[in-house]
This record gives C-alpha cells, structure tokens and sequence, in this order.
C-alpha cells in the first residue's frame, strides 16, 4: 500500500514536471499533424467540407507544378547540404590553428548573413540581381559577359537560389566545425607532423574523419532548415519564371493562403511530413542508441 | 628537420586556402554592405551605373520615412516581444520536462520521451493549415500570443537540456532530496543553476530562430500593428514607392537589430551554437 | 548572480508579453461590444474597413499628412457624427494589392472577414460568387442610379444582384516621358499635355526603335523604350489588353477564352519580340510592375504603364521631390485596327456577411453614405468619377475626364465577367514567363493559357453561388 502511494506521487511528480511542455507539444504539435492528415482527406470550400479520399493526392500527383514542387526541394536540399558542408570544411580547416583574432575575424564575416536573416539577404540579392538596375547584371555588361537574367533563366534560377541560401547559411556550419575542430587535441596533429604528413594530410586524415558528429549534426540541422525553404523563393522569384523554382514549402503557402485550397495544402503538409519523418529516422535512432 | 621549419611558415596550400577563406569572408559581408550605402543615396544615385561605392550624400531622409510612414518601431518591438516572450516560455517548460526526462522516475517516460524527440525534426510550417486552424479557433490570429505560443511546441529545449541534466550526478540531486528539500525546490535552487551555460545556449539559439521565423509571422500577423519586424520590412518591398533607397533603407532597420545583438554577444553566440552541437 | 539576470530578465520579459497582450486586445476584440462605454444612450459598433492603397488624401494628395487611409477616416468620422442608431468606429486598414487574397482567405475561413473592402471590382467579383458578399441593392436608390451610368452597374452586378457600389473608376492607359521623347527627336510624336496621344501600332513600333538608338545615354543612363513584367499577377490587366493588339476577343459569348487563333498568336508574338529586340527592359519574366513602375519615375523608361490614380501619384512623387521632376504624359494601348484598346478599374465597397446583421446593416449604411453624400463623392475626382455630376463638377479642374470620357466607346471588358477571375489570373503570368524566357513558343502560349484558363473557369463555375441559383 505504501510502496504504491510512493510509486503514485513519484509518477504524479514526473508528470506535473512535464505537463506544461507536453500540453503545448499536444495542443500545438501532436493534434495539428492528425488534424492534418484528417483535412487532406477533405475539400473544403467556404460553403462547406466535402469528404473526397485521396482525390487531393491524385490531384497533385497530376499537378506538374506539384511535382516540380519536389523536384526542386530535393535538389535543394541536396546541394545546399552538400556545399555547405564543403564549404564550412574548407573554411574551418584553413583557419582554425590560426591566431585567435584572424579565426574571429572569418567567422564573424560569416556569420554576419546568418544573422541578418534569410528575409533582409534575399531582399539584398533581389536588388543585386535586378535584370534592368541590378549590381550584378550590371558587372556581366561592363565585362561583356552574355546578358543573362539570373531569376529569369530557368537554368540559372536554381543554382542562383542554391547560392543564395547557401551564402546566407554557411556561416553556422562554419562556427560549428571551427569550434569542433579547435577542440581536437593537438598532440594528434604533431603526431602526425613528425610521422611526415602534410597539412593535407593532416585535414583529410585526421580532422575530418575526427569532427564527423558534427557533420552529421550540420546534415540534419540544414535539411530541415532547406526542407521548409520559403523565403528566398517568395522574396526572390515569387516561383518563376513558369514555377521553375516552386517548392513545396512555396506550393502548399500558395495553395493554403493564395488559392484557398486547404485540403490539397494539407495534403502537401502530409507529403512533407512523411518525407521530414523519412529523413529523421536515421538520426532518430542513433540518438536514441547513445540515449 | 625542415618539417620543423615547415611548420613555422604556411604551407603553400594553406596559404592558398587562406587567400581564398579571406576573398569570399569579404565577399560575403559585401552584399550587406552595398545595402547600408545605398540606403543613404537618394533615388538617382542608387540606380546610376557604375555605382558610388562610397555614397557622395548621407541622405538619412530614407530612415526618416521609414519610421514614418511605416510604424517600424512597433514592428521591432513586436519582434522582441515574440522572440522574447517565445525564448522564456520554452525554457521554463523545457527545462522542468528535460529534468523530468533526466532524473524523475515515472510510468511511460520512455515513451513519451521517444515520441517527443521524434518531432524534433519535423518543422511547424509542415502543418500550417491545422495549426493555423487552432491558432484561429483558440482567437489567437493576428495577435502576437498567435505568433508566441505554438514557438513553445518544439521539443527542441527538452532536447538541448537534458544532456545538462544527465551530466549531474544523481547523488546531488538525494542528498538534496535527503535534507528535506521538495522536487520542486531541488530542480529551482540546486539544478537550474547547474545547467545554466545549456539554458544559455538554448536562450540564444532559440531567440534568433524565432526572431527569423517569417513564415509563421506573415501568416498570424496581418494588420499593420501586429507585424514583426521581418515581415514588415518584407512587405514594405512591394511598396509602390519608386524610391530604391527608402527600401534599402527598410532592409537596413531590418537588418540592424540582430547586427547589433551579434556584436554585443558574440562571444555567447559562438558558445551557445556550439554547445547545441556538442549536446546534441 | 546568474539568479538575480535570470529573474531581470523574465520579469522583463513578463512585463512586455503583459504590455503586448494589452495591446493586442485593441485590435482583436472588434464585433459588436456592450455598451459600456461613455456614451450609454447609443449602443457600440465596431466596423473595420479594408481597402488596397487607392489615392492619397482626404480630397487631394497635397493635403498635410495625406494617406491612403485619409479619406476613409475623414469619412468615418463624418458618418459617426451624424448616425442616430449606433454609437459607430470603423477601423482603416490599409492592405498590401498582392496580400489581399491571403488575408481575406485566411478571414474567412476564420470567420472574420472585414465588414467593409473597398477595392477594385474586378479582383473581388470572385467573393461575390463565393457567397462571401451580402448583396447591396437596397441602399442603390434612384437618385444613384440615374447619376451613375448604367455600365458601372454592369460591373457591379453579378447575377441579380449588386454586390458593390460603384464610386469612383480608373482608366488604365500608357504614361510616357515627354523630355525622354524630345531628347530622342521624337517631337512629332509626342501629344498634348491634357490629351490621351493615339498612335498606330506603326507608329508605336517607330517610337520604340527610335526611343532605343537615340536616347542620349549621358542624360538617361541605363534607359529603355518601355515597361515589360510577368512576375507575378501585379497590373497583368495591361498583359491582356496587348493580347488583344491583335484583334483577338479574348472571350466568346459563353465566357470562355478564345485566345488560341491566329490573332492571339500574333500579339504574344508582338511581346515576346519587343522584349528580345532589347525595347523594353530586360528580364520581363522576373521584374514586377512596380519595378517597372519605379523605373519609369526614375526615368529609365520611355513608356511604360499607368491609370488614372497611379498617375495622380507620379505627379504627386515628383512634386514632393520623392522621385526626379519630368513631363509624364498619357498616351493609349495602340492596336493594329488603329483604335485604341482601353479599359476601366471601376471600384467601389463591397460588404461581407458577416453573420452580424447589426454590423451588416451598418456597413451597408455607411457605404451608402459615403457613396452617395454630396461632400465625400467629391473625392472621387481622384480616380475617374462614376456620378455624372461630379464628373460635371471638375471637368474644368481635371481636362482628363474629357479625354477619357472619349476613350470610354473603345472600352473592352477585361474580366469577362466570368467567375474565378482571382485563380484565372494566376495561370498567365506563369505562360508569359514561357514566353519570355523562349521556354514555349507564341502559338504554344497562348494554346495552354486557354486550356488551363477555361478548365479554372469551367470549375469555378461549378462553385459559385450565383451560377446555382
């Protein structure tokens, strides 16, 4: 009887402890995804909602903007992960065994465009590459270079857009691994010099293979981030030219908030959702072995 | 021997690298900095090619009409309201759950706890119609508490914090318990104090990312007055204003609070990412 | 030391949220409220009002502080001093064009639409076969229908039904840069100051090329001969209007578009060919028609679009000294008949059911009240009056409404009055951006706009409520 009333309170005190969190997680997150999953089921118009099946998901998956939708967030998420953590890896080996001051320098420089925000930079880039007053087409004209309209093209506005959202990024990866590497003790480096390897050596050998938890935290944390991307499209290319850059992030705000199409809009929730958790599997389960 | 020698000077790959770590560090502050010049031109001279690097007017006009013909110091407190107001909540309620999750013993903790990490990946904007929806049943649309409370959802705080809880031992937490003291006392007096770099790093890391968080705000925020500071800006865009300049100047408003709060703070910038990385 | 931050700090953050959450209650407790106020003997209602930016000012845009909101709350004042029934606040809300279908969806489906949206018909019709808008017949009165001539009631009518009342309309045509033409030689060409200049299409083509080999480039840098956009549905009326250069009649007595013959081909042909031969600016596929808008009051276009009302605001920027001082005048959308190609934005109030006959009955009196009081008509001189009598009024005050008085019998009706014109609008700039970008051909273009347009309207159709009844 004791023992029980014991158990009864431990249990009570635990579940007070994270009733707050778990009340917003439920209100907030758990109930919106299966409300979600219920109203992709559904056409909802403004005199009424109409149960239709799958008849949303039928439909996107004959929308050829739908699909270009996940096209395009599959090679963003693709390249921008991929050169970000290239980039952040060249960035940080070159520099992090440098003088204290030079290291603040760099990562500031780079951090800078995290912190302005993905709203204020691809205001900038907008002006910058204004086919008729931009800085950029400008330069292109005055060193003779064909004229090419760099959100007009739709063979360039991808790998415009892969720029700009990895500029903009880049800089956390950058902070990440230069303060993983930093913390890789030194005797392994002199280790290795007096065995006679160079600093190439040295980085693809050694450091590398070293700060790999933090590549994988830098995978996981930006094909999140990428999944969702929003902003650049809306402020830069508004999806075109001919939804060329549409992704799905884009597709279901337009289809949600622009078109009033709401079960489709959920449907493309679903997808995303199916396709976060997907993703998140992997990761899940080494996070949960260390647990 | 000339390994030694080796080490003293750069190697010609490193000082390539290095060159080249210099060239795009400057090339990307670059953009922000042709931003904050052109916003002091006036309007001919931010279209004139080739440009004034340095512009020859400080035509502070620009900022003047921001602020007002847009309520901009609203929408910036708007935003540190919510950045604010979202950043505390979530470390109040995430750090009594992570503890929980930590040290507590209770039926279904596993559970909970694996569901609850599951989510982690998953972002809001995914179910922006249902959540929408609640948001608007609970009269919460075009409100701040709109923008503010769904931010706390997240089960990124739990997260973060419960690699601090794990890493004390359990034994403080008896001896405490021993004297006399309750739960709740043990968690505020001895714990949080603990764990306080990890609520640091969450209180940075999450205050930016909900200072960023246009999506959620465009849509919850409409009317004028309950705009965020990004938002705002952002429609300030398509304004039918030919002045170039007055909207680099808006960029600029935009850009110049999170600008100042990285100077300022740096050095806790720098930790706090790092140690969301390391614990998590 | 770190207690005593943590509690500044969320004591701090504790006294904004409170601050905020005041303030919030302001503006989301709109409706019916008690009557709790000061003035006991009048119950309390609560409008709010909407409109996208129309003109600036109460009466004229010179006045001291004037703004988009000026004249809504000149009115509501005036409307507040002299109802009896209701103690009435009406709340002016100022909604960005290219966000007004967001916010109202996302209103509605919330159940809280404004009461009021002043706007232009033509992007609102959609709400009215929605079933969102209550209709307005029993405020037109007789005085109101012989004032305002009977095809602004056309436009106004959906089905049976008046949905919005007619105050005021704009006439879109081209604006040029005089001074820009003079430098160019193009003296001959350029029209009076108080006329709408008709040029052939020749002639067009003449101004153009002439406009692109002899524009002093150290006077106008980085100039072009005219404005060209597809970014997005941003001023696509004058889009469809050059699709008609050709002769072609866009829609065919059932509402359906007939854009893919021959003529059709020829006019998306005309666009993409005067965007490649470099006499308009570049990147017609991503610039947006403010940008182009803004280029031509910086002075880097020689023609470019306009109506009445954005007109009035390019006089106004560069009298303010918000934008460079030239000579911008009005010329036509020239077509290969010869006649010019002209169209009208009428706009006017609509009023959303918002399930609350008192704010129902209110707002319908104050639309009619503004609408009709002999004082507020007045400002509808900004736009293109809709009353014969203000019209009559100010002919000698603005000689425009002369001239496009004269326009009026070339008129074409842009939306066709056909329903899902919001969605239809959304198809076209996507098939100009193929078209500009050379992803599809002129023929192709105008193939699949009519596939897709006809398949939006047929399904809008089967939606709307008036089409049901």
């Amino acid at each position: 009887m004791k023992v029980n009333r014991y158990a009864l309170k431990r249990n009570m005190t635990g579940y007070l402890f994270i009733a707050p969190q778990l009340l917003f997680f439920l209100v907030f997150l758990v109930y919106p995804i299966f409300e979600g999953i219920r109203l992709s089921l559904f056409k909802i118009s403004y005199q009424g909602t109409t149960f239709v099946g799958f008849d949303n998901y039928t439909a996107l998956f004959s929308n050829p903007v739908f699909v270009k939708s996940v096209i395009n967030t599959v090679v963003f998420v693709v390249a921008i992960v991929a050169l970000t953590v290239l980039f952040a890896i060249f960035v940080s080996s070159a520099i992090f065994d440098k003088n204290a001051k030079y290291v603040s320098f760099i990562r500031g420089s780079y951090y800078i465009p995290v912190m302005v925000s993905m709203v204020v930079m691809s205001m900038i880039w907008g002006f910058l590459l204004n086919p008729a007053n931009g800085l950029i087409p400008y330069v292109m004209r005055e060193l003779e270079l064909p004229a090419v309209n760099f959100l007009g093209n739709k063979d360039l506005v991808l790998p415009v857009i892969i720029f700009v959202t990895f500029a903009t990024n880049v800089g956390q990866a950058i902070i990440l691994y230069i303060a993983s590497m930093i913390g890789v003790p030194k005797e392994l480096f002199e280790a290795a010099e007096i065995d006679g390897a160079n600093r190439k050596d040295v980085i693809f050998k050694i450091l590398i293979p070293l700060v790999k938890p933090t590549t994988l935290y830098i995978i996981i944390i930006n094909i999140i981030a990428v999944l969702k991307i929003f902003v650049v499209i809306q402020l830069l290319t508004g999806g075109g030219p001919n939804n060329a850059s549409t992704t799905l992030m884009y597709f279901l705000y337009n289809n949600a908030f622009k078109y009033n199409q709401l079960g489709i809009a959920s449907a493309v929730g679903v997808i995303m959702f199916v396709i976060a958790l997907l993703l998140a599997i992997p990761q899940l389960r080494t996070m949960l072995r260390k647990e | 021997m000339f390994k030694r020698k080796n080490k003293r000077k750069l190697e010609k790959f490193d000082l390539v690298a290095n060159a080249l770590v210099i060239f795009f560090a400057v090339l990307s502050v670059f953009p922000l900095f042709w931003l904050i010049t052109s916003s002091f031109k006036n309007s001919a001279a931010v279209v004139k090619m080739p440009p004034d690097w340095i512009p020859k007017t400080f035509n502070y006009v620009n900022y003047i009409d921001v602020f007002n013909n847009q309520p901009a110091f609203r929408w910036a407190m708007n935003s540190i309201i919510v950045s604010l107001v979202s950043t505390v909540a979530l470390v109040i309620v995430s750090s009594l759950a992570a503890y929980a999750f930590s040290k507590l013993e209770f039926k279904g903790k596993n559970v909970i706890f694996i569901i609850f990490i599951s989510s982690l990946m998953i972002p809001k904007e995914v179910m922006i119609v249902p959540l929408f929806r609640v948001v608007q049943d609970l009269g919460m649309v075009n409100s701040l508490n709109g923008m503010i409370w769904p931010n706390v959802a997240t089960a990124f705080g739990v997260f973060l914090l419960k690699g601090f809880f794990d890493s004390i031992p359990d034994s403080l937490r008896e001896s405490a318990r021993m004297d006399g003291a309750s739960e709740l006392r043990t968690f505020v007096k001895i714990m949080l104090p603990i764990v306080k770099p990890g609520i640091g790093a969450l209180f940075i890391l999450f205050f930016v990312q909900v200072w960023n968080d246009y999506l959620w705000q465009l849509v919850i925020g409409q009317e004028e007055n309950v705009k965020t500071l990004n938002v705002g800006i952002a429609t300030l865009m398509q304004d039918l204003n030919p002045n170039f300049a007055y909207k680099m100047a808006g960029a600029t408003v935009a850009a110049i609070p999170m600008l100042v709060i990285f100077v300022f703070f740096q050095r806790y910038f720098t930790s706090g990412i790092t140690i969301g990385a390391e614990k998590g | 030391m770190l207690r005593k931050r943590l509690f500044v700090v969320l004591g701090f953050a504790l006294i904004l949220f409170i601050l905020g959450a005041c303030s919030d209650e302001g503006s989301s407790s709109e409706g019916t409220t008690d009557s709790s106020d000061s003035d006991s003997s009048k119950d309390k209602v609560e409008l709010s009002l909407w409109l996208t930016p129309q003109w600036k000012g109460v009466l004229d845009s010179d006045e001291e502080g004037a703004d988009y909101d000026s004249f809504f709350n000149h009115a509501a004042e005036k409307f507040a001093a002299q109802y009896e029934e209701y103690d009435v606040e009406i709340d002016v809300e100022v909604i960005a064009a290219d966000q007004r279908d967001e916010m109202l969806n996302v209103n509605l489906n919330g159940g809280t639409p404004p009461d009021i949206f002043y706007e232009s018909v033509f992007a609102m019709g959609d709400y009215a076969h929605r079933g969102a808008l209550v209709p307005l017949n029993d405020i037109v009165d007789e005085e109101a229908k012989g004032d305002i001539a009977s095809n602004y009631w056309d436009t106004v009518t959906f089905g049976d039904d008046v949905y919005f009342y007619p105050y005021s309309h704009m006439p879109g045509t081209l604006v040029y840069n005089a001074d820009m033409f003079k430098a160019a030689g193009l003296e001959d060409y350029v029209g009076g100051e108080e006329e709408i200049k008709t040029w052939t299409l020749d002639e067009f083509d003449t101004v153009l090329n002439t406009l692109k080999e002899d524009v002093p480039t150290d006077k106008y840098s980085n100039a072009y001969p005219m404005g060209l956009y597809a970014l997005n549905t941003q001023g696509d009326t004058w889009n469809l209007a050059y699709l008609r250069m050709f002769g072609n009649p866009f829609f065919d007595d059932n509402g359906n578009i007939v854009l893919n013959d021959e003529n059709g081909a020829e006019a998306a042909a005309w666009m993409k060919d005067i965007n490649d031969s470099g006499l308009t600016n570049p990147g017609a596929e991503s610039v947006s028609s403010n940008d182009v808008n803004a280029m031509f009051q910086n002075q880097q276009l020689g023609i470019s679009f306009t109506n009445s009302v954005l007109y009035n605001n390019t006089i106004a920027d560069m009298e303010s000294g918000n934008a460079p001082e030239f000579d911008a005048r009005l010329a036509n959308i020239p077509s290969e008949s010869g006649d010019p190609l002209t169209f009208t934005y009428v706009t006017g109030a609509a009023v959303f059911d918002t399930g609350d006959e008192t704010r129902i009955k209110v707002s319908k009196d104050f639309v009619k009240f503004f609408s009709s009081d002999p004082e507020l008509v007045k400002s509808s001189k900004n736009g293109v009056p809709v009353r014969t009598s203000v019209a009559e009024e100010f002919k000698d005050e603005n000689p425009f409404f002369a001239a496009y008085d004269e326009n009026a019998q070339y008129m074409f009706s842009f939306t066709g009055n056909v329903p899902g014109y919001s969605e239809l609008r959304q198809v076209l700039y996507p098939e100009l951006q193929a078209l500009y970008t050379g992803e599809k051909t002129p023929e192709q273009v105008v193939e699949d706009y009519q596939t897709k347009g006809n398949e939006v309207i047929e399904s809008s159709r089967a939606d709307s409520v008036i089409y049901s009844e």
